[in-house]
């Protein structure tokens, strides 16, 4: 019986572990990953088990013992975490917040088997604290949920550039300062709680104060990224009037020189050398094709932003479809609309630039409830998705991509507008309803 | 097929005309196009009527107003017609995307066929959503809804309920998936709910986890399904609002 107990006992003691340490990043992991790593988990408690009857044949383990492999199983959680989702120092981090809060997490149970069942038989204390620990993280998983995925997300989205790889020793000093002193202690007392709460708020703590930072500075950087593509269509529409200026020129020098023409016309046409006058019509179509300006939509301010980054994909090799259909009258801000569309174009280039066959399509139209906007690429890559719903930028990248999203994002929220992209038959595509009520 | 083209240069009114019926000779020859001509704007709108038309092809350069403003002047009144855009330059092209054209076609037509058939095919295939019905048939009785009266469809409790634009819910015999599977192969209709099918052109808005429709009726939309149905969604209006230049 008391080994029947004590077995369960450490399966269920791991399973707040398991859980703490999975969910955030099961939208992250591929399959194959997951795999790997429920067999991870499952071969280490294996282990402990059989560990645990080899060394105590009869099973008369001591309360510091069973606290070991405690603490064990906590550390051998958090290492395969560590080696299986390469994550750097973000991953060391969360690794010791989150075994922070699992060794608070034991406190507590052990409080209650301390108070209530102090001549209980290990085996049985061993098996209450379990259970105790089981519901405890039942009650609290959905609040550490909700609070504890957006920081993580937060933290694995933001680059290692940021300074702050060895932030993760503060957690870890905490973790370490609570193991020390708990270790050869007895089962719990309130003070040991208290300690290990109060260890586990400055943990989260830190983690937030990480987390807020990282927002912080990813929203100056969305700022300054979106600046940067205000300067761009600055300098489009100069580009524009430049156009405009030089077409102007060139309809001027048309017209000067068309009564020339016209008396030369009327000279080849009393000598019948209709040859030569069907060259000089001809130079005049192609002359006055010259004049022409590209525009992709009336409104100056978008057309400026779509000419720029139309004008750059075709530099890159993109054979670019443009097709703009948009009311006289828009229901949203056109610059923001502009700065939402130069975020999208601006990812569909850098991601398509890597493709053999660059393609980029722009569509809109709109119709008595919305306006409707298609942008897509060809991708032939994997896009990872965050469990936030959005891609997650790649290590090697800039992390523009991500910002780039994240500010049509923003658009959308602001505008009354709905946002979704996919991947569909080797394109990337971005999808904008801005919606007229 | 009603088609009517504007053009105040009548060599390439004669053009156009001819390759219209060619189109038709060649691809739809059931269909026997009724064309008519008009040289300016201000003609073809004192005789204009709403749904007189199916197609109307019209130049940008013209003596008096411009195709431009003819097309908003159509676009105010009828909203189903096809407008085409023929021109000699592509300097208006945005200017003329601001009116919902659907093709935009450069002259001279000769030159460019492929798109003068493209533009036909696109009308053509939509003016065929106006065409689709869906036969119910009961005993010896039988009836056919058009697909673009039908706001939604959907089961409850076994039932199918069909729900017609200004008639409400009309309980149809038969099982709900046969009429979901004719439905479902349309691009207007599809599914946002469990046996709930609902007709694109009825959408005012998706609002989180439910549909608004034009009557203001609220449908609910499954979570799963959301993304899928703003993607058919935007594809569709898309699709029918304008194509490929």
């Amino acid at each position: 019986m008391s080994f029947f107990l004590y077995i369960v006992a450490v399966i269920l003691v791991h399973v707040p572990g398991v859980v703490i340490r999975l969910v955030p990043f099961y939208n992250r992991t591929d399959h194959r990953l997951r795999v790997k790593l429920y067999g991870f988990y499952a071969l280490y408690i294996l282990i402990e088990i059989i560990a645990c009857m080899i060394i105590y044949p009869h099973l008369n383990m001591t309360l510091t013992e069973f606290k070991l492999i405690l603490m064990v199983g906590n550390m051998a959680l958090f290492l395969i975490n560590v080696f299986c989702i390469h994550n750097g120092s973000q991953q060391l981090f969360i690794g010791w917040v989150a075994a922070s809060i699992i060794q608070c997490m034991f406190s507590i149970p052990a409080v209650v088997v301390d108070r209530l069942f102090p001549t209980s038989a290990m085996a049985i204390q061993c098996f209450i604290f379990a259970v105790a620990l089981v519901i405890e993280f039942l009650i609290i998983a959905y609040p550490l949920y909700k609070n504890f995925c957006p920081m993580i997300r937060t933290m694995l989205r933001s680059s290692e550039s940021y300074n702050w790889s060895h932030s993760w020793l503060l957690p870890f000093f905490i973790y370490a300062s609570s193991f020390a002193y708990t270790l050869f202690s007895d089962w719990s007392t309130l003070e040991l709680v208290v300690g290990r709460i109060l260890c586990m708020i400055a943990s989260i703590l830190s983690f937030k104060t990480l987390t807020d930072r990282i927002n912080e500075y990813e929203e100056r950087n969305e700022l300054q990224h979106n600046t940067h593509l205000l300067k761009v269509q600055v300098s489009s529409m100069n580009q524009n009037i430049a156009n405009i200026q030089d077409s102007q020129n060139r309809i001027r020098i048309l017209r000067h020189d068309m009564r020339h023409r016209i008396q030369l016309m009327n000279t080849l046409l009393a000598n019948e050398n209709y040859e030569e006058i069907k060259t000089i019509l001809s130079e005049l179509n192609t002359e006055l094709d010259e004049t022409v300006i590209t525009t992709y939509c009336v409104n100056p301010v978008l057309n400026a932003a779509i000419s720029a980054y139309v004008e750059r994909a075709k530099e890159e090799g993109f054979s670019v479809n443009v097709h703009i259909s948009l009311p006289d009258k828009l229901p949203v801000d056109a610059t923001q609309l502009a700065v939402a569309i130069s975020n999208a174009l601006d990812n569909a280039i850098h991601a398509g630039m890597a493709e053999n066959e660059k393609k980029l399509e722009l569509i809109s139209s709109y119709n008595s409830t919305c306006i409707t906007v298609i942008i897509k690429n060809t991708f032939n890559g994997n896009v990872e998705i965050g469990d936030d719903g959005l891609p997650v930028p790649t290590k090697n990248s800039d992390g523009e991509h991500g910002i780039g999203i994240r500010s049509i994002i923003a658009f959308a929220n602001a505008n009354n507008a709905d946002f979704t992209y996919s991947v569909e038959n080797n394109q990337f595509i971005v999808r904008l309803i801005i919606w007229n009520e | 097929m009603n088609i009517a083209i504007i053009d105040d240069l009548r060599e390439d009114i004669m053009l156009t005309e001819k390759y219209i019926r060619n189109y038709f000779t060649n691809y739809h020859s059931s269909i026997k196009p009724d064309i008519d001509l008009y040289s300016s704007g201000e003609d073809f709108l004192d005789s204009f009527k709403p749904n007189k038309y199916e197609i109307v092809f019209i130049d940008i350069y013209m003596n008096g107003i411009t195709g431009i403003q003819t097309a908003k002047e159509i676009f105010k009144e009828d909203k189903s017609a096809c407008i085409i855009f023929l021109t000699t330059s592509n300097e208006h092209y945005a200017e003329s995307f601001s009116v919902q054209a659907v093709y935009y076609i450069l002259k001279p037509v000769s030159k460019n066929e492929t798109v003068f058939k493209e533009a036909l095919d696109f009308c053509m295939t939509r003016l065929a959503l106006d065409d689709k019905a869906l036969e119910i048939k009961n005993g010896n009785f039988s009836a056919n809804i058009l697909f673009k009266n039908i706001i939604y469809i959907e089961s409850e409790i076994g039932e199918t309920f069909l729900h017609i634009n200004n008639h409400g819910p009309v309980p149809v015999p038969g099982k709900f998936t046969e009429y979901a599977n004719k439905l479902k192969n349309d691009e207007r209709f599809i599914e946002i709910y469990r046996n709930l099918y609902i007709n694109l052109d009825y959408v005012k808005k998706f609002k989180d986890d439910t549909v608004i429709l034009k009557n203001d009726e609220v449908l609910p939309v499954a979570r799963r399904r959301k993304t899928a149905a703003l993607n058919s969604f935007t594809d569709y209006c898309i699709w029918k609002g304008a194509s490929s230049k």
